[in-house]
């Protein structure tokens, strides 16, 4: 296999999917009608309706759906059962399950007046399940927070030649924000300098590699070269599993990454967080554009980075840790998450995009051609992990498409350096985002019994205090997998939701209903495996040698695993319930779509 | 369960600085105006500044500052919006003249 071959299939199967299956369901099913109003048109408030042309919802719409998740989750695949089961489930995950879901999250949004999943779900399902999932969306976020934090950190640590890059990029993030609010200086000057010097900061990092690594000692003295955390790691020796140490050094970049969220959380948004995305934006663009037709043209250019070198099938239940089990179903639909099929892309799509459709045709451009596009996202980062095989799986991330970076003549070191600054980059500014979510999901969901916590501050470090817990419990893919079954999950009741909606209005369900019923037992499945892992080969061992922070992390894990198969449980049954009664009584016909001014 | 508004309320509350939320309402306020004023003869297109849209708009039009308006290919910075009035009005008058093409576009980055 070459990585030209991969683009290709890559491409043909975003072109098949979207021509021969998703139109047809457009056109037959939905029957999406561009003269029908949509909320966007009926409710303009400029804020949060607001009809926007195609092109700009899509390029808006991408840039909030794809972020660590495909990128990740084809890198920790690739590791565990090879490249071929991996790429597999891309194709046929987003062929038949991924668009769908992105796709009708919007329409039934769109179709009941712009209304988000919850409301939906009181609506036509039963009141309990908004409030359901109103808890399942905090542990979900928890989730998502700690594995991005946990994987920054490591790399961070591992890496010193990243770690300067990133501390310019904060700064130059904080002097553009300063730039164009307040000193209101013009955008393309203020672009080339601070993301010249941002990338100029990313290609010397091996020169500060020396006194990063000086840092790194010199903070792991301060206990005398003991560890903070001691912890069992399935993951090491050959995934047989070994004692493993959390020095200071990753404690304190773990908290240097909490103290960028926490200010990309309470400070404004013009301070930080929308200028260090701005920076960040260029940066990634770059590296994945340059990465992207490298990988194309590789086989011509400089074959020895386009071969794929890692195994292509390891094996159906590949051995992790002494007592874990990691079975290809579920755990694979899990692991790979956001390149096949997400379930942040139907709550964002439901809650965000529906409500600035400017025309029911633009749906499917948007929602599905969307969903497609980070296809190809997820299909570049297993290409890079699958030619790279170098060191970890990120490293081998960063080798890999730093190869195909140098195809265009960047020296290998440099291109490596700026694929390094590109994953972080991805990661750091969804996470500084997540945080400020996550704060005001807590404030909103406990304000009123916990008073103290609607104070910013104090969510905040709540919300970050949690995610630290679990960073420390050290189990990293677990949390990984944890985190890949609330998000598939999340996935599962979004398409569950319009399953009820088409029985609801008579429509065919089966594009939404048998993915459903798919991804609901396969994730219940894959939370109940992941539960049984981190209990026997995280819990236990720890516990057995008396070590209380791991102990308390896992435990946490184990009980937000059961609370969300609980939750999807309880969904189900509701949801069950709403399917039969519509299917013996469909909802009254809605009123005539009003027609377009 | 008021979720979204509430985290839209957050972001939209600190996007600016307290100085250009006020010139952005007013901005907002004035292209609202325009269709009581234009009828629908006048297309408004908005532009976020400071995004990557934003970024290509300012070179293409060699703006250094804002808010910037681009009217019919006739450029105007500043805040002054009787003055983006009289380009939109003198506009549509030489649509007019040139008889019917399609209707004109102000837009601001």
């Amino acid at each position: 296999m070459n990585t030209l071959l991969a683009v290709i299939i890559g491409a043909l199967t975003v072109y098949l999917a979207y021509t021969l299956y998703a139109r047809r369901i457009d056109r037959r099913v939905i029957q999406s009608d561009p003269k029908r109003a949509t909320p966007a048109t009926l409710y303009m408030d400029g804020v949060d309706f607001m009809p926007t042309n195609r092109n700009i919802l899509f390029g808006y719409h991408f840039k909030s759906i794809a972020a660590a998740g495909p990128i990740i989750g084809a890198i920790v695949a690739a590791s565990l059962w090879g490249w071929l089961p991996a790429i597999i489930w891309l194709i046929l995950g987003v062929s038949f399950i991924g668009w769908a879901s992105d796709y009708s999250a919007i329409v039934i949004s769109v179709r009941n007046d712009g209304n988000s999943l919850s409301a939906i779900a009181h609506k036509l399902v039963s009141p309990r399940t908004r409030t359901v999932l109103f808890v399942f969306i905090f542990f979900y976020l928890l989730l998502v927070a700690g594995a991005f934090v946990g994987i920054m950190a490591t790399v961070l640590e591992s890496q010193p030649k990243t770690q300067f890059g990133v501390i310019v990029l904060t700064a130059m993030g904080l002097l553009l924000g300063q730039m164009l609010y307040r000193w209101r200086t013009g955008l393309v000057g203020a672009t080339v300098l601070t993301v010249g010097i941002t990338m100029l900061a990313i290609l010397a990092g091996g020169w500060s590699e020396g006194i990063f690594g000086a840092l790194n000692a010199g903070l792991n003295n301060l206990t005398g070269g003991a560890p903070i955390v001691t912890y069992f790691d399935p993951m090491l020796a050959g995934f047989k599993g070994a004692e493993a140490k959390i020095m200071p050094s990753l404690l304190f970049w773990a908290l240097a990454i909490c103290a960028f969220c926490y200010a990309g959380s309470v400070l404004p948004i013009w301070r930080m967080a929308q200028p260090v995305v701005y920076v960040g934006f260029w940066i990634t663009a770059t590296a994945m554009f340059l990465g992207l037709l490298g990988a194309a043209v590789a086989g011509f250019v400089k074959p020895e980075v386009a071969q794929f070198v890692i195994p292509a099938f390891r094996g159906w239940n590949p051995q992790l840790g002494p007592s874990g089990i990691m079975p290809l179903w579920p755990m694979l639909f899990v692991t790979i998450a956001c390149g096949a099929i997400s379930g942040w892309h139907a709550l964002f799509g439901a809650v965000g995009t529906a409500r600035q459709i400017e025309n029911e045709a633009d749906m499917l451009p948007v929602g599905g051609g969307s969903m497609l596009t980070e296809f190809l996202l997820a299909l570049l980062a297993l290409l890079a992990v699958a030619v790279g095989a170098k060191g970890a799986p990120v490293a081998a991330f960063a080798t890999g498409l730093g190869g195909f970076i140098s195809v265009w003549g960047v020296p290998i070191q440099y291109a490596t350096s700026l694929a390094f600054a590109a994953f972080i980059v991805i990661v750091l500014v969804v996470t500084q985002l997540l945080f400020r979510v996550m704060r005001v999901t807590l404030s909103e969901w406990l304000g009123d019994v916990i008073p103290p916590v609607r104070n910013q501050h104090v969510a905040s470090l709540v919300s970050i205090a949690l995610a630290i817990l679990l960073v420390l419990t050290g189990t990293w893919v677990y949390l990984w997998q944890l985190f890949g079954g609330a998000n598939q999950l999340m996935a599962a009741l979004s398409l569950l939701l319009v399953t009820v909606w088409l029985a609801s209005v008579g429509k065919n369900w089966l594009f939404a209903g048998l993915p459903a019923i798919f991804m609901y037992v396969t994730t219940i499945a894959a939370l109940l495996v992941t539960a049984y892992n981190i209990y026997f080969n995280v819990y236990q061992p720890n516990m057995a040698a008396g070590r209380m922070v791991p102990v308390v992390g896992s435990g946490l894990m184990v009980l937000v695993a059961l609370l969300l198969v609980a939750a999807a449980i309880m969904i189900g049954i509701d949801g069950w319930r709403a399917f039969q009664r519509y299917r013996r009584r469909p909802a009254p016909a809605p009123k005539p779509a009003a027609a377009r001014a | 369960m008021g979720l979204r508004q509430n985290v839209q309320r957050d972001l939209v509350a600190s996007a600016l600085p307290e100085e250009l939320q006020a010139e952005f309402h007013q901005l907002s306020a004035w292209a609202r105006s325009l269709p009581g004023r234009f009828d629908d003869r006048v297309r408004v297109r908005l532009v976020d500044a400071a995004s990557i849209e934003g970024f290509v708009k300012s070179l293409l039009r060699r703006c250094r500052r804002y808010p910037a308006f681009a009217v019919d290919g006739q450029r105007y910075v500043g805040s002054d919006f009787s003055r983006v009035d009289v380009l939109i009005a003198g506009a549509l008058r030489r649509k007019e003249a040139e008889s019917t093409v399609p209707p004109s576009a102000a837009k601001s980055n």
